[in-house]
């Protein structure tokens, strides 16, 4: 196992490389998630609008029905009826909905013409429009009680406000996969799938291009070791170094989100898993297949860049899928990445596991398996082709050279 | 030890081996000489299989070698032309590596990769990277690699080129130790001086042919110009050249920037006659320089073009 050991010499020596591109990978990825976290926010709370109520038509059951009504539903901010007041207010997002009751409203209601009540809402405030909401909900009720018959103010409030209580009761259920998965984990773990191209495709590039140079080949050739042993060998260096890396990103992720995941069903984290280790073999094609192309040490770092990024942007890594247009998902169906982004996706939104479901799942998976074995033997082909040429080539080169 | 029978190489058009025969027994050191692109390299190339020839036959250990001959590569030692070790392992790495690919037991090899060390001296370099050694170092090194598994049969491609004269002595004083440990060497330069020196036998090669083969002194006695004499004169009339001229057993005489040089036939000695020509004339004369043929002459003679470069 010399070339093995060797090989595994010669990776670190490039650790310090390694490791800033690993690092500067890490904190991008860690932001990335933190930053998305905060949309992807799956808990439920009954929203509060800072409402403020102003009548100019002195205190009559109706608006204090209205009034009580609001108050249950969000928090009242009092203001004084002057219009710099008010303005100020909207302005600063003191209160994100002010209803201004103009004076004869309580009996135009009654008499079937209601007036129309003035509202200022705060821009682009969601809460605003729920205020809203509520308010018309509540007219409209009592309109309806008026409307009714001979029914007396009080007990129409009375009504209104009784009907308004009424809640339908609303239980959250899982079926089957547990918690949903964390929506942080599973950005780290489309993101990661750049990370493992680069770090795969610098790994094994150092080592062929160490193993390549042709005074060093032929070197190796006058041993008395064979030809495939090297390839073996350093072949197995490349798998071993891969597994590594899959497992040190895994458990980094493990390390961030494994708290977020209690109650994420085993069966979709192994899923995960798996999809990652796919990506990695995945990784581990391209790579022996690029480093036959990356002649100088100093255009590693490009070429694993260049390569990682265009895939992970073609094959909506970083690009949600459903963002882009036809043409670009037809084309980007020719990636390994499109698939490890499918898979995910489908593996995140599994609710169960029955044959029909997976199904996606798997046929994901093995799209990117399909590509690892035409990438790795697109490799060997190359490989064979180039170890004949470069043979007779370098040999040539040290006789002129002489 | 090595049989090599009518080996022809091309390159497309380029002929670089021409009906090459070579014949090196076992514990010789041997030289082959011959300016760039003589097929020197060529020849060990295909030797070692690294190269496919079109024609002929090569034996090593009285075995025909070829590719996958793996029992006969383990005997073999080579240093190639250019530094070939790894640029990112240490000296120990490197010899350590090359030493693992012929030696698997760790006990062995610790033992045979510290000799060799020492055998080079890299002894205070072993954590060195190669880009941090000088070029002599770097040579040093890949001799190492090439040795250290204690090989029977060693190749040594241009192992000097480009270094400076301290290391140059301590690797050919190396080359000698090893042949002297029972080593046999094939050694390739374009450096006469070193082959003549270190070499037992010696096959001058021209354009893939060898021209010349046989021990330094028989070599030198195949040409007809023996021990060349140089004469520092102020001044040497016309007459008096002639009369040098026409000494028996002279075949160049030379007057060129107060400088008299003169060329004898193979086992002649004038220098006393030409100097009492010299003294008879009142011609006086400064530092008188005396030199037997060297490798160059043997080389101008047979193919009509100076050796060196």
């Amino acid at each position: 196992m010399t070339v093995f050991k060797a090989c595994f010499m010669i990776v670190k020596r490039h650790y310090a490389a390694l490791a800033l591109y690993f690092s500067i990978f890490m904190v991008l990825a860690v932001a990335m998630t933190a930053l998305s976290a905060d949309n992807f926010s799956t808990d439920f709370s009954a929203t509060r609008p800072a409402f403020t109520l102003i009548t100019r038509d002195g205190h009559t059951p109706l608006l204090a029905g209205l009034a009580s009504y609001l108050r249950e539903h969000g928090n009242e901010v009092v203001l004084d009826d002057r219009t710099e007041a008010l303005q100020d207010a909207s302005f600063y997002h003191a209160t994100d909905y002010i209803a201004i009751v103009p004076q004869g409203f309580h009996d135009a209601f009654f008499d079937g013409e209601p007036l129309k009540i003035e509202t200022v809402l705060t821009t682009e405030s969601a809460k605003g429009y729920y205020a809203d909401r509520l308010v018309t909900q509540y007219l409209n009720l009592a309109r309806l009680y008026q409307a009714a018959g001979d029914i007396d103010e009080e007990t129409i409030i009375s009504s209104v406000l009784k009907d308004l209580s009424i809640e339908a009761p609303v239980e959250k259920k899982h079926f089957g996969a547990g918690a949903p998965v964390n929506e942080g984990f599973q950005l780290y773990a489309q993101i990661v799938c750049y990370i493992i191209i680069v770090l795969i495709i610098l790994c094994i590039s150092n080592i062929t291009s160490a193993f390549r140079r042709p005074d060093l080949r032929m070197r190796n050739l006058c041993a008395p070791t064979k030809p495939r042993s090297f390839s073996g060998q350093q072949i197995l260096c490349g798998a071993v170094v891969s597994i590594a890396a899959w497992l040190l990103l895994m458990t980094i992720g493990f390390a961030l989100y494994g708290s977020q995941l209690s109650g994420t069903d085993g069966r979709i984290i192994g899923l995960i898993l798996l999809n990652t280790f796919i990506v990695t073999v995945v990784a581990l094609s391209l790579a022996s297949l690029a480093s036959l192309f990356i002649r100088s040490p100093n255009s590693q770092s490009a070429a694993a860049n260049l390569l990682a990024l265009g895939l992970c942007f073609l094959g909506g890594v970083f690009v949600p899928l459903h963002m882009m247009g036809e043409s670009i998902l037809t084309v980007s169906k020719f990636t390994p990445t499109y698939w490890y982004s499918t898979a995910l996706e489908h593996i995140c939104t599994l609710t169960s596991f029955g044959g029909d479901v997976l199904a996606p799942v798997w046929q994901a998976m093995l799209m990117q398996l399909a590509f690892a074995l035409a990438i790795f033997c697109v490799a060997l082909v190359i490989s064979k082709y180039q170890n004949q040429s470069e043979r007779f080539f370098s040999s040539i080169q040290t006789e002129l050279e002489a | 030890m090595i049989q090599v029978h009518n080996l022809v190489k091309r390159y497309g058009d380029l002929i670089a081996l021409d009906h090459f025969d070579l014949t090196i027994h076992k514990g010789e050191i041997f030289g082959l000489l011959g300016p760039n692109g003589s097929g020197k390299t060529t020849a060990i190339n295909c030797m070692l299989s690294l190269l496919k020839y079109s024609k002929g036959e090569v034996k090593l250990f009285g075995q025909p070698m070829g590719p996958n001959r793996y029992a006969l590569k383990k005997r073999i030692g080579v240093v190639m032309q250019n530094v070939a070790v790894f640029n990112e392992l240490t000296v120990i790495e490197n010899i350590n590596y090359f030493c693992g690919l012929y030696v698997p037991d760790k006990a062995k090899r610790k033992a045979l990769v510290e000799e060799a060390i020492d055998f080079t001296g890299l002894g205070d370099y072993r954590k060195f990277l190669p880009k941090k050694l000088s070029g002599g170092l770097l040579r040093r090194l890949n001799i190492a690699c090439g040795i250290a598994h204690k090989p029977e049969l060693i190749f040594l491609d241009e192992p000097t080129v480009a270094v400076d004269p301290q290391s140059r002595n301590h690797i050919l004083e190396g080359i000698r130790k090893l042949n002297q440990d029972g080593a046999t060497v094939v050694y390739t330069s374009h450096y006469m001086e070193e082959v003549e020196q270190l070499c037992s036998r010696i096959m001058i090669m021209d354009k893939g042919k060898a021209v010349a083969t046989g021990t330094k002194e028989e070599l030198k006695a195949m040409i007809r110009t023996g021990e060349k004499l140089t004469v520092e004169l102020h001044a040497l009339p016309e007459s008096i050249l002639e009369e040098i001229r026409g000494i028996e057993g002279l075949v160049q005489v030379d007057y060129a920037d107060n400088t008299l040089t003169m060329r004898y036939a193979a086992g002649g000695h004038h220098l006393s006659t030409v100097l009492d020509i010299l003294r008879r004339h009142d011609i006086s004369f400064g530092r008188v320089f005396s030199e037997p043929p060297t490798l160059n002459d043997v080389f101008l003679e047979i193919t009509g073009t100076e050796l060196k470069d």
